[in-house]
């Protein structure tokens, strides 16, 4: 049966209802699909049912055409349908598993629901929700109906939302690609962009293929972020400089940090020429390699800028600054032998540089390094760029560096020293080296008096040291900027052997050091808790704000906490609730215990006849425990 | 040891908190003390609690279909989650010491009894009410009902014929100010099944105000057919029942229709139940009506021993969300020892009170795997129902497959005579063909049985299948919840 004029008909009568059935009769279109169906209504009784009852709505007799035209779409539709189309032609293929990576979990709707919706929409709390049950249940992220989900988050509004997609995709493997490329728009924006960050973190240099297909069909960041991913593979040298002259803004940039990256003479040719041509530029973009090609280019401008400012002996313009901090940006992480001579030079000149001011402020900045905010003089900038270089490129001659320029310019060059003793020697020797220095400087520290450069330097080096949980060991931290994605992250570099009991003990006698010792922690080394619980022990009873030290007390493993809350309250001259209620959950005590100990302090209030002005915030505390009365 | 799992217990907590709460509860030990008598009947825990006296929880087995829970909290939720933390200690297997049925248990185990037997004593043998004289129904009140039914459809009918009169596109600003206060109006006519449509209807207009798609035309002029056909049918269905004297309620499908409310029991005496059915959930969505302002559960359960696909729906008005538990996906077999069906025709609305869980088997698999047909049959029943103006506008059934494939950008449905059809995702569903490329493996897409709903798509003229779970020899791969 020729459907055609039927779906003709049924149109018109839609358009009947829209337009209003007063005007029908005027619609020579219906009339002529009506004409079109007519030679086949006498062989077709359900097409002259259906005809007549179209003839009802326009003939002038009719009193209720609405119905009628009602009625007359009900029965075509019920044609239509009963014709409805099914078999399909045409060349026909099996489909294409897109991840074969997950499983089949029977998650219920009360929750796959919940979590498709916190992934894919926006509001508060939704956070939390994921990653809770990220925590509590990571199969349900394995199962195949989530896969899609999560890389549809990755164009989450929620920043963090959606970098935890990345990073979560990122683990996946190589299984996710397909899924990746999927329905893939290079016009797209931050999902598609995060799309190839995860391609990248999974498939480096083997997507190259793509990455290079997106050039000529992405926009904007996407472009940006191909162009980018094109530095896994060397053999783009040519191409990207190519791309440095022949795109603009990001896309531009982005082939710069890319070339950076590379460790062939193509790519060094390329950035001499651009260190004379535009220096502040080559500067910023040679903060991305390690290589000592590289290294041997910034320490050649340093070099070079710092004859400048010797010659002049004057002050020197907020420009000259500005490219001289760049510069120094580039060093960190940077050896070779033309890196460290220029730290010798830089070294030979003590502090006589520091009289010649630089622009306005007068001093340079590290504003953008790793882990600090602090202003310097060149003579202190040096050796905090030595430190973080030791973290971050250990080579053997930057270590050696450190212990040369120690021998010669001593507690100046500690920090970078004590830094590369900590990550090379075994803990005995690296304690036993340090232990000068350590005496030298606590002992002035524990009078508050002295060389402030001095403790600044150790500071440096011991607020950066951290227990990883996770590793079982200690490292140190240092909190770096990715000039590329312009975001701040951490680095991590182990230490070769925890640290020795030697260094607690000498920052015992110091006050300034307590809150610091509390990250130093070993939970695995008896020696170290057995020391640090009695040193915790005897500044908990001593003062008055011992918040701090009951979470210290209860990580070392102390296990007497009784009269801690009544103590807490007690000592303190007002309590701030959120906090109160903080302590209490921290104290590994039942509920019922810190109940009455919390009832014990509001009781001698009451019978002092003292109005307390937050007793009915600590009853509620005391409530809540009474309620959960199992307790910690 | 009554077999307890924690499936069974998400079924009967109120809402997913109080599971958990339960949980945490049984966790963290705060039951002081657990009893059960020796006949496994009964189970009590003392519970700690926020009040100054502990709580007694019971757990009352007496009828294993239907536990009864009994609690001292002051909670309104019910089963409270010391309840439910009761049979977490008892899913964990913890030690419960023997111990008598207290006095008030055996008291209200009496009284249940007592209402039992009364309850049965009103049935005939069949199962269907005796007519008595206490339960003798007050005509004329019932026929009083049905002439303002009446009137209120001839009003309808009045507004129907205006509105298409002037025409769809005439139906902004004042006009639909006319149509809200009519729906208002229709809640003193007994007819909330009509007064939803007009909602509807009045929502779908204020859509197209805002965007101007012009699709929405397509949507109200779905409504206004539904609207005529059941004012139509349901005019010439009252008037004959009026006219007939017998106004009684009957098996027809305008009862609903209309906005009535089947009793589980009426549903029995028109004998549309049936006893001891095996059911296995294939699918469950949650779906929110804008024009009723409620949520609808919508679960699609397979009766193993026949195969019929049936479905289950639980309305959730926002006024009383609250109150009304949202019912849940579930993975285990039913043993329902009572089921009653609604009046319709495809898949039909079912209902029961009490039940057993258990396990799916592979034997239950293997009889949902024999109950589906290939295409054509399916086919030509989903026509059947899909022609009907008032019918549901998708027809879900089991289909044998022999492959799932791809035609260029569409998904196809192969089974093993050849025949073909088009899978579709319907746009009142979430959309599922996007999983079939998901799935872990590509054997799934071979020889197994889909659970799919068919549905008309006007656009393309054609039949196609939502596909919604893929029942294979050993599991059920719901493609959407």
């Amino acid at each position: 049966m020729e459907l055609t004029p039927l779906y003709e008909l049924r149109e018109r009568l839609k358009f009947g209802a829209i337009a209003g059935t007063s005007l029908i009769g005027e619609d020579f279109r219906l009339t002529r699909a009506m004409d079109t169906l007519a030679p086949i209504e006498a062989g077709s009784p359900i097409i002259g049912k259906l005809l007549q009852a179209v003839r009802v709505i326009l003939s002038s007799d009719c009193k209720d055409k609405g119905a009628a035209l009602m009625d007359a779409l009900s029965l075509c539709d019920a044609i239509l349908t009963t014709q409805g189309l099914v078999d399909v032609s045409g060349e026909m293929e099996p489909i294409k598993q897109n991840y074969t990576g997950s499983t089949i979990i029977n998650i219920p709707y009360s929750v796959l629901n919940p979590l498709q919706d916190a992934l894919e929409n926006s509001g508060a709390g939704r956070y939390t929700y994921i990653i809770d049950m990220h925590n509590e249940h990571p199969e349900y992220f394995q199962d195949y109906r989530m896969k899609n989900i999560l890389v549809k988050a990755l164009g989450a509004g929620y920043y963090e939302l959606a970098m935890k997609a990345e990073e979560w995709l990122s683990a996946e493997g190589e299984t996710i690609i397909p899924l990746l490329k999927h329905n893939f728009e290079p016009k797209g924006k931050k999902e598609m962009v995060r799309r190839i960050h995860v391609l990248e973190a999974v498939a480096k240099g083997k997507e190259n293929d793509f990455y290079l297909s997106l050039l000529n069909t992405a926009a904007g960041e996407v472009k940006a972020a191909a162009i980018y991913a094109l530095r896994h593979e060397q053999s783009n040298s040519e191409l990207l400089i190519e791309l440095t002259k022949t795109q603009k803004g990001a896309a531009a940039k982005m082939a710069n940090w890319a070339l950076a990256g590379f460790e062939n003479q193509k790519a060094l040719t390329y950035f001499e020429t651009l260190a004379h041509k535009k220096p502040e530029h080559a500067a910023e973009y040679l903060t991305a390699s390690n290589t000592e090609e590289a290294g041997n280019l910034v320490a050649d401008m340093l070099s070079s800028m710092l004859d400048t400012w010797i010659e002049k002996k004057e002050e020197m313009p907020d420009s000259f600054r500005d490219q001289f901090q760049k510069l120094l940006y580039a060093l960190t992480g940077k050896s070779g032998s033309a890196v460290c001579n220029f730290y010798k030079r830089a070294a030979s000149y003590k502090t006589s540089l520091d009289k010649i001011e630089i622009g306005k402020k007068g001093c340079l900045s590290l504003q953008r390094m790793p882990g600090t905010y602090r202003h310097y003089s060149f003579s202190k900038i040096m050796p905090v760029i030595l430190l973080h270089s030791i973290v971050i490129h250990p080579s053997e001659d930057l270590i050696a560096l450190a212990a040369e320029l120690f021998e010669c310019y001593g507690q100046k060059y500690a920090a970078p020293y004590l830094m590369s003793e900590l990550l090379t020697k075994d803990s005995k020797t690296a304690y036993e080296h340090a232990k000068p220095i350590l005496k030298n400087s606590f002992s002035i520290l524990g009078k508050i008096k002295g060389d402030k450069e001095v403790r600044e330097m150790i500071t440096l080096v011991l607020e950066n040291v951290f227990w990883d949980n996770e590793e079982k060991c200690q490292t140190m931290q240092l909190c770096y900027y990715d000039f590329v994605h312009e975001k701040t992250y951490f680095f991590m570099r182990k230490l070769a052997e925890p640290m020795h009991l030697g260094w607690y003990k000498s920052m015992e006698s110091c006050e300034a050091y307590e809150e610091l010792l509390l990250k130093m922690i070993q939970p695995d080394n008896k020696e170290v808790r057995d020391f640090l619980l009695t040193y915790y022990k005897k500044i908990a009873d001593k003062k008055a704000d011992n918040y701090h030290y009951a979470a210290a007390l209860k990580d070392l493993g102390f296990l007497d906490f009784e009269g801690m809350i009544f103590e807490y309250c007690e000592k303190r001259k007002s309590i701030n609730l959120c906090e109160l209620q903080n302590f209490v959950e921290l104290i590994p005590l039942s509920n019922e215990k810190k109940a009455a100990e919390l009832e014990q302090f509001l009781k001698k209030y009451e019978d002092n006849k003292t109005k307390l002005r937050y007793s009915d915030g600590i009853l509620r505390i005391v409530d809540e425990l009474k309620v959960n009365t199992v307790g910690i | 040891m009554q077999k307890i799992t924690n499936e069974m217990i998400l079924a009967l907590a109120p809402n997913s908190t109080a599971a958990v709460n339960g949980s945490k509860i049984s966790k963290k030990g705060g039951f002081i003390r657990l009893e059960q008598t020796a006949d496994d009947t009964f189970f009590l825990g003392e519970c700690k609690g926020s009040g100054k006296s502990n709580y007694i929880t019971t757990a009352d087995f007496i009828d294993v279909n239907q536990p009864v829970f009994r609690c001292s909290c002051p909670s309104r939720q019910f089963p409270c989650k010391h309840s439910l933390g009761l049979l977490y200690e008892m899913m964990e297997g913890k030690k419960f010491e023997l111990s008598d049925i207290p006095e008030d248990i055996i008291q209200k185990r009496a009284k249940k009894e007592d209402r039992t037997k009364k309850a049965q004593e009103t049935l005939n043998s069949d199962g269907k009410e005796k007519k008595t004289a206490a339960k003798k129904v007050n005509q004329a009140a019932l026929a009083k009902k049905l002439r303002k039914q009446l009137e209120g459809l001839e009003l309808i009918t009045k507004m129907v014929s205006e509105l298409l009169n002037m025409g769809l596109g005439a139906m902004g600003g004042s006009a639909l100010n006319t149509y809200r206060q009519l729906s208002k109006q229709l809640g003193d006519y007994y007819l909330p099944g009509p007064q939803k449509l007009i909602n509807s209807l009045i929502l779908t207009m204020e859509k197209y105000q805002k965007d101007g798609e012009v699709t929405h035309y397509e949507d109200s002029v779905d409504v206004l057919k539904r609207l005529n056909t059941l004012v139509k049918k349901s005019r010439q269905y009252l008037n004959n029942k009026l006219e007939s004297k017998e106004v009684l309620q009957d098996d027809n499908l305008l009862f609903e229709e209309l906005g009535g409310i089947w009793k589980l029991a009426e549903l029995a005496n028109l004998g549309l139940s049936k006893e001891n059915v095996r059911l296995i959930q294939l699918s469950f969505w949650v779906e929110y009506d804008d024009a009723s302002k409620e949520y609808i559960d919508n679960g699609y359960w397979v009766d193993v021993d026949t195969g019929e696909v049936n479905y289950t729906k639980n309305y959730r008005p926002l006024k009383a969300l609250k109150y009304i538990k949202q019912e849940d996906t579930i993975f285990m077999a039913l043993q329902v020892p009572n089921i009653c069906y609604y009046p319709g025709e495809g898949n039909q609305r079912i209902r029961w009170e009490g039940m057993t869980m258990e396990e799916v088997t592979s034997a239950d698999l293997q009889k949902i795997r024999n109950a589906a047909v290939l295409l054509a049959p399916a086919v030509k029943a989903a026509k059947n129902t899909l022609k009907n103006t008032l019918s549901n506008p998708m027809y879900i059934t089991l289909i044998q497959f022999s492959e799932i494939l791809r035609c260029g950008n569409e998904m196809v449905v192969m089974d093993s005579s050849n025949k073909t059809i088009l899978l579709g995702d319907r746009k009142d569903l979430e959309p599922t063909i996007y999983r079939l490329s998901m799935l872990p493996d590509s054997s799934l897409l071979k020889n197994h049985v889909l659970l799919g709903a068919f549905y008309y798509d006007q656009d393309t003229h054609r039949i196609r299948i939502q596909p919604l779970s893929i029942i294979t020899p050993e599991q059920i791969v719901r493609l959407l919840y």
